[in-house]
C-alpha cells in the first residue's frame, strides 16, 4: 500500500510551491518534507510512528493527518448513516412486498424503482436535485455542512439530498437483495413445513421467513456501509460535503502522501470492523452458527 | 461511483448459488446449463427478452458506429454551439458545435468498449483466481482470497483512483481500474460456487479415475459455476458503465476530445440550465444501457438459477 | 424552510462562495489562490496595487524612495499599525518577515533576488539594499499577499499553517473542511470595515454555488462559468461583473522536439491559430485575444499582432520549413484548468488543415508540472496568473535558462534587452526596452500568446463597496450589505 501510494508519479514538492519558485526554495521544502530520504526509510518511520498514533503531517496544509480526518468525521458519519437509513427504509419494505407478490403490479413497480435507482449516475441525479430543490423550488440549500450541534434544523435541510441521493443508490442494490432473500425463504422447506403445520401466516412470515432474510441483508447493509464510510466523492463534491472521501482524492491530486496513507488506512480499519460486527450480528440472528 | 461493487444476490459468498442439496440431479451428474432451454425462458420473460433485444441493437450501433454517425466527434464549429436539437441536428449541438448525435453514436464504442474491457478482465482474473481458491482450499485458498479481501477492503473509487493516478487517465486504463476493483467479487462468486460442487459424487468420482485437476475443473466445475458467473457479468457490465461515467466526472476516466457517454454527461452538466440537451442524451444513452445490463442480468438469473426456476415453475406465489 | 446562513455567524456577516478550501494559511508558504483570496484580507504589505491600474500605492509603507545609483530603497512606515494580537507593527516586523522568506528559502525568495539586505533604520524606517538596480522592488514586496508582514517571531509563537496574525481589516477565527471564518477587526488602521465578519463556504460545482447566489445563500461569489455570463447578465437575482484580467493564457513548443525547433514550423502554428475562435470557445467572449503578453488596459501594454489566421499562410510557411505533412504534436492540458482542455480541442480542429495532428493530452496538474520540468511534451499550454510588472510578463519565461524557460527559448537579443529593462529606471525607456523584447519574443513564438481572460465574479443584488479587480486580490474591507 505504502508502495501503491509513492508509485504515483507527480511531485508534491513542486505542487506546494506553485509555478514560480527558485531550486534553493525546492531543495529546501525536500528536506523539510523528509521526501530527501530513501523509500524505505521513510516507510519504517512513517510505520513506527503509526502504531503509537502518530500518523504524521500533511504537506499541503501543515496540520496533522489525525486532525485533518478526525475534522471530517463527523461529516461523514453523518452522510453514511442517515443513506444507509434511507436505504434501508426504501428495501426493506419495497422487497419484502415485492417477494410476497412476485409479478404483481407492486412487484413491478418496486423493479422500476430500483432499477432506476441503480442505473442513473449519482452525479447526475444530485445536480438535477440541486437545479429543482434549491434552485427552481428553493425549498433546501443547496449544500454544505453544518454540525448538529451547532443548528439541528440546518444539519438536517442539508443533510437530506446527499443522503436521499446516496440513499437510493444503495436503497436500489438493498431491495433486490432483499427481494431474492425473502423468496428464498419462502421456498425454503422448513417454512414450507411451518405452513403445512397451519401456523398462521403472519407468524410464519415474521419468525421464519424474516428471520432466514436477515443474514443476507445484514451482509449486504455491511458491504454498503464499509463503502459509505470510506466517502462518496462524487455526492461530496455534489453537495459540498466535507467527507473523507473529497480529502482523499484532494491528498491523491495533491501527492499529499500522508494524508492518503492514513485515510486508507482509517479505510482498512473500517472495513475490518464491520465485518466483524457483521459476523457477530449473524451469530445473534442464526442460533445454528453459535453451535 | 455509483453504489459499492456487489455480488449479484444469490450469489453472494454466503448463500452460495447451487449449493449441495438444493438440486438432486445435480449430484448425479454435472448440472450443465441447459442453454436451449435457458434461452427458452429467457424469451419467454418480455422484459429480459426486449432487454436483450435493445443491447443488441446498442452493440450493433457501436459496432458500425461510423456508418450511423452523421457527422465526426471532433467537428468543431463554435459558431454552430449550442443549438437546440433540430433536423439538422437531432440531438443538438454541444458547446464546441459538435453534433450531439454522432458523438453519442461514436461515444457507444467508448463507452461499450470500457465497460466489456473492465468486466472482461474482472471475469478472467477473478474466475481464475476463484477457481483455485476454491478447488485447491487450504493455503492457496488463504492467500489468494486474503488478497482478495485486501483489494475488496479498498473503497472502489480510491482504488481506481490510485490506479488511474499511477497509469495515467484515459480509457485503457479506466478499464484496468474498474476490472481491478470488480476483480474480487467474481473471485468470491466463483469459489463459492466451486466450494458447492467440489465434494459432489461426480466430482470425486472423476477423481478417482485419475482425471487431472485442469479437466476437472474445465469440464466438471466450471459449468456448474458458471450460472452465478454470467449473472454477474451482466450486472458488472451495468456498473462498469456506471464507474466510467463517475470518473469521467472526477476527470480520470475517458479524456477530451474522445466522446464517451460518461465524459459529455461530465461536461454537459455545467450547461444544464442553459442546454439541457448536451448531458440529457448521453445521460439517457448511460440509463438505458445500464438498465438493460440489469434487467437482463435480472432474467438471466431467474433462467439459470434452478430455485428460482422451480418458483416458477410452480413453488412460486 | 432553511435557506438562509444556517452556520453564519451573524446578519451584517457576508457569506462568499469560493470554490476549494485553502490549503494553508501561512502567506510565506502557501501558494494556492484560495488561500490567497482569505489572506488577502487578513494580512497586508508594505505597497499594494492600485484597484484600477494596479500602480504600486502606500500600505504599511507610506512612502518609499530609491537612492541616486537605485542600490538603496528607504520605506517610511505607517505608524499606528497594530497586530491582530495587538502588538505594535513597526520595522522589526518587515526585517523578520522578509528574513523569513530569504533564509528558509521559501516559495517566494526568488523575489528578493537582488536584495542583499533588509535593515531597520529606526522602528519607522527600513533599507533594503540591493545589488543592482531593481525599479520593480514595491511589485515585488507588494505585488500579492505572499510578501505578507508577520509580527517578529510569529512562526515560533504561533503555528501559522492554522493561525493568521496580520495587520489586515480581518482576524482568521476558525477554518474547517466546509467554511473559513474573519471577523472584523476594529482596530484597523484603514478604520473598523462595514461588516462584522466574512464566512467563505466552499462550493466546487458552478452550478450549485450559482443556485446558492440566487436563492440568497451566500452574497458573493467568483465560481461563476463563463457560458453563464450571458444568461446572468438579464437576472435580477444576481449582480454580474467582469474586468480584463492580467492573466495571460498561451502555448509554448519544445524547441528541443524537431520539428518545433524550427521557427517557420511554430509561425505557422501561430498563423494557423484563430485567436478569436479559441477565445470564444474556451471562454464565450469573457477574454481579449492577444498575441502578446500584456492586456490592451495597461501602461506595459504592446499593440503587436503579426499573425491573423491565414490557412494558406501557415501551410506555406510549413513547406518553406520543408516539413513532411503530416506530422503530430501532443499538446498537454490539465483539467486542474479546464479552459485549456476545451481550447486545446479548438487549437487541435485549427491545426488539422495545414497537416498537424493533434494529440490532447490531459493529465492531472502534479504530473503536468512534473512533465514540463523534465521537458517530456511537444507543446502545452497553460496561463500565467497575478502578473503586475512587466518583470512578471517576461522575464523567466523568455531569458536563456530562466527559471521558467521549459520551451528551451534562448535569443541573446533578447536576454540583453531583458536584463537592462529589468534595472532601467526611467518607466518610458522601460517600456520600450520591454516592446522590443516582445516583439522578438512573439516573431520568434518563444510563446505563442492567446488571449487574456477576463474576471467574473457575481454578487446580491444591492452590495456595495466592493471592486473587482485585475488582479483577482478579493478585498471585502470596503463592503457594506444590503
Amino acid at each position: 500500500m505504502f508502495a501503491l501510494v509513492h508509485l504515483v508519479p507527480g511531485d508534491p514538492v513542486r505542487l506546494a510551491l506553485g509555478t514560480r519558485f527558485s531550486q534553493e526554495s525546492y531543495d529546501a521544502l525536500r528536506e523539510r518534507s523528509g521526501l530527501d530520504q530513501p523509500l524505505v526509510e521513510q516507510f519504517f518511520g512513517w510505520a513506527g510512528r503509526a502504531l503509537t498514533g502518530d500518523l504524521g503531517v500533511s504537506f499541503r496544509s501543515g496540520e496533522t493527518v489525525t486532525s485533518q480526518i478526525a475534522e471530517r468525521l463527523p461529516a461523514t458519519l453523518t452522510l453514511a448513516f442517515a443513506s444507509i437509513l434511507v436505504a434501508l427504509l426504501i428495501a426493506i419494505p419495497l422487497g419484502t412486498v415485492s417477494a410476497l407478490r412476485p409479478r404483481s403490479v407492486i412487484d413491478r413497480v418496486a423493479t422500476v424503482i430500483s432499477q432506476f435507482g441503480i442505473s442513473v449516475p449519482d452525479f447526475w441525479m444530485g445536480i438535477v436535485l440541486i437545479l429543482v430543490f434549491a434552485g427552481t423550488l428553493g425549498w433546501l440549500p443547496s449544500g454544505g455542512y453544518v454540525p448538529i450541534s451547532e443548528d439541528p434544523g440546518a444539519w438536517f435541510s442539508r443533510l437530506l439530498m446527499p443522503a436521499l441521493v446516496t440513499g437510493v443508490v444503495s436503497g436500489s442494490v438493498i431491495t433486490r437483495f432483499v427481494r431474492s432473500s425473502v423468496l428464498e425463504a419462502l421456498g425454503s422447506d422448513h417454512v414450507r413445513t411451518a405452513q403445512a403445520k397451519g401456523l398462521p401466516t403472519r407468524q410464519v412470515f415474521t419468525w421464519h421467513v424474516l428471520r432466514n432474510a436477515l443474514l443476507p441483508l445484514v451482509t449486504v447493509t455491511g458491504v454498503q456501509l464499509a463503502y459509505l464510510l470510506s466517502g462518496v466523492v462524487v455526492v461530496e463534491i455534489v453537495f459540498s460535503w466535507p467527507g473523507l472521501g473529497q480529502l482523499a482524492l484532494q491528498a491523491v491530486q495533491a501527492r499529499d502522501y500522508p494524508v492518503l496513507q492514513g485515510a486508507i488506512l482509517l479505510f482498512a480499519l473500517v472495513f475490518l470492523v464491520i465485518n466483524l460486527v457483521v459476523d457477530l450480528l449473524y451469530t445473534a440472528i442464526d442460533p445454528r452458527i453459535r453451535r | 461511483m455509483t453504489g459499492a461493487p456487489v455480488p449479484e444476490p444469490g450469489g453472494s459468498p454466503d448463500t452460495p448459488a447451487g449449493a449441495p442439496g438444493t438440486s438432486p440431479v445435480a449430484s448425479l451428474k454435472p448440472a450443465r446449463p441447459r442453454w436451449r432451454e435457458t434461452l427458452g425462458l429467457l424469451a419467454r420473460n418480455p422484459t429480459a427478452a426486449v432487454a436483450s433485444v435493445v443491447l443488441l441493437l446498442i452493440v450493433v450501433v457501436a459496432v458500425f458506429d461510423d456508418t450511423f454517425a452523421p457527422e465526426g466527434a471532433n467537428e468543431i464549429s463554435v459558431t454552430d454551439r449550442l443549438q437546440s436539437p433540430s433536423w439538422a441536428h437531432p440531438f443538438g449541438t454541444d458547446d464546441l458545435g459538435r453534433d450531439i448525435l454522432s458523438r453519442v453514436i461514436l461515444g457507444a464504442s467508448v463507452s461499450l468498449k470500457v465497460g466489456f474491457l473492465a468486466v472482461g478482465f474482472a471475469l478472467v482474473a477473478g474466475t481464475m483466481i476463484g477457481l483455485l481458491a476454491g478447488y485447491y482450499g487450504k493455503w492457496v485458498d488463504d492467500v489468494l482470497m486474503r488478497f482478495m479481501d485486501m483489494l475488496f477492503a479498498f473503497p472502489a473509487v480510491l482504488l481506481a483512483i490510485a490506479v488511474l493516478a499511477v497509469r495515467g487517465p484515459g480509457s485503457g486504463n479506466t478499464a484496468l481500474a474498474i476490472g481491478i476493483v470488480y476483480t474480487p467479487i467474481f473471485a468470491r462468486v466463483t469459489r463459492a460456487s466451486v466450494l458447492g460442487v467440489r465434494e459432489e459424487v461426480y466430482v470425486r468420482a472423476s477423481r478417482s479415475v485419475g482425471a487431472s485437476d485442469w479437466r476437472i475443473l474445465t469440464r466438471h466445475i466450471l459449468p456448474n459455476a458458471a450460472p452465478p458467473i454470467i449473472v454477474q457479468t451482466s450486472i458488472s457490465l451495468a456498473f462498469a458503465v456506471l464507474a466510467e461515467a463517475a470518473l469521467s466526472f472526477l476527470g480520470l476516466g475517458t479524456q477530451p476530445p474522445n466522446p464517451s457517454w460518461g465524459l459529455m454527461l461530465a461536461e454537459g452538466r455545467g450547461y444544464i440550465e442553459l442546454a439541457w440537451w448536451l448531458a440529457f442524451f448521453p445521460g439517457m444513452a448511460i440509463f438505458l444501457t445500464v438498465l438493460c445490463f440489469n434487467l437482463l442480468g435480472d432474467g438471466l438469473r431467474d433462467a439459470l438459477d434452478p430455485r428460482q426456476r422451480t418458483l416458477m415453475a410452480g413453488g412460486g406465489k | 424552510m432553511d435557506t438562509g446562513g444556517g452556520g453564519g455567524g451573524g446578519d451584517n456577516v457576508l457569506v462568499a462562495a469560493v470554490s476549494a478550501q485553502p490549503d494553508q494559511f501561512d502567506p510565506h508558504v502557501t501558494s494556492a489562490y484560495p488561500s490567497f483570496q482569505v489572506l488577502e484580507n487578513v494580512y497586508d504589505t508594505l505597497a499594494v496595487p492600485d484597484a484600477e491600474d494596479l500602480t504600486m500605492q502606500p500600505s504599511l509603507a507610506e512612502s518609499w524612495e530609491t537612492s541616486e545609483d537605485g542600490l538603496t530603497w528607504t520605506f517610511t512606515l505607517r505608524e499606528g499599525v497594530t497586530f491582530h494580537d495587538g502588538s505594535e507593527f513597526d520595522a522589526a516586523d518587515v526585517v523578520y518577515s522578509y528574513n523569513r522568506i530569504i533564509d528558509e528559502e521559501l516559495n517566494n525568495a526568488y523575489r528578493f533576488a537582488t536584495v542583499e539586505n533588509v535593515e531597520a533604520v529606526d522602528p519607522q524606517t527600513v533599507e533594503i539594499t540591493v545589488s543592482q538596480p531593481t525599479p520593480n522592488l514595491p511589485a515585488l514586496i507588494g505585488g500579492f499577499k505572499g510578501m505578507a508582514i508577520l509580527p517578529e517571531g510569529a512562526a515560533e509563537e504561533y503555528d501559522l499553517t492554522t493561525e493568521a496574525v496580520g495587520t489586515g481589516p480581518f482576524t482568521l477565527e476558525s477554518s474547517d473542511a466546509s467554511r473559513t471564518e474573519l471577523a472584523a477587526y476594529e482596530d484597523y488602521w484603514g478604520g473598523a470595515p462595514g461588516i462584522d465578519g466574512v464566512e467563505f463556504r466552499y462550493i466546487t460545482e458552478p452550478a450549485a454555488a450559482l443556485t446558492a447566489l440566487e436563492n440568497g445563500e451566500v452574497q458573493w461569489t467568483d465560481n461563476v462559468p463563463p457560458q453563464q455570463i450571458e444568461s446572468l447578465e438579464g437576472d435580477d437575482a444576481v449582480e454580474l461583473a467582469t474586468t480584463p484580467s492580467v492573466d495571460y493564457w498561451y502555448m509554448s513548443m519544445n524547441y528541443a522536439r524537431e520539428p518545433f525547433g524550427n521557427p517557420q514550423v511554430r509561425q505557422a502554428i501561430a498563423t494557423a491559430i484563430d485567436r478569436g475562435a479559441v477565445t470564444e470557445a474556451a471562454r464565450f467572449g469573457a477574454a481579449q485575444p492577444n498575441q502578446t503578453a500584456i492586456p490592451e488596459d495597461s501602461f506595459y501594454y504592446y499593440d503587436y499582432a503579426p499573425y491573423d489566421a491565414n490557412v494558406q499562410e501557415a501551410q506555406s510557411l510549413l513547406q518553406q520549413a520543408g516539413v513532411q505533412t503530416p506530422i503530430t504534436m501532443g499538446l498537454m492540458v490539465t483539467d486542474e484548468f479546464p479552459e485549456t482542455v476545451t481550447a486545446a480541442q479548438v487549437i487541435a480542429s485549427q491545426l488539422e488543415p495545414i497537416g498537424i495532428t493533434v494529440d490532447v493530452q490531459t493529465v492531472d496538474f502534479a504530473t503536468w508540472l512534473d512533465r514540463q520540468a523534465q521537458g517530456d511534451f511537444d507543446a502545452f499550454m497553460l496561463g500565467w496568473l497575478g502578473n503586475i510588472d512587466p518583470f512578471d510578463f517576461y522575464h523567466a519565461q523568455h531569458i536563456t535558462d530562466g527559471s521558467s524557460n521549459f520551451q528551451g527559448y534562448s535569443n541573446p537579443q533578447v536576454d540583453e534587452l531583458l536584463n537592462s529593462a529589468a534595472t532601467e529606471t526611467d518607466e518610458a525607456a522601460r517600456k520600450d526596452l520591454y516592446d522590443q523584447a516582445a516583439k522578438l519574443i512573439v516573431d520568434d513564438v518563444s510563446y505563442l500568446y492567446l488571449y487574456n481572460p477576463d474576471v467574473v465574479q457575481a454578487w446580491a443584488p444591492g452590495l456595495s463597496g466592493y471592486e473587482i479587480r485585475a488582479d483577482k486580490a478579493i478585498n471585502f474591507e470596503g463592503v457594506e450589505l444590503p
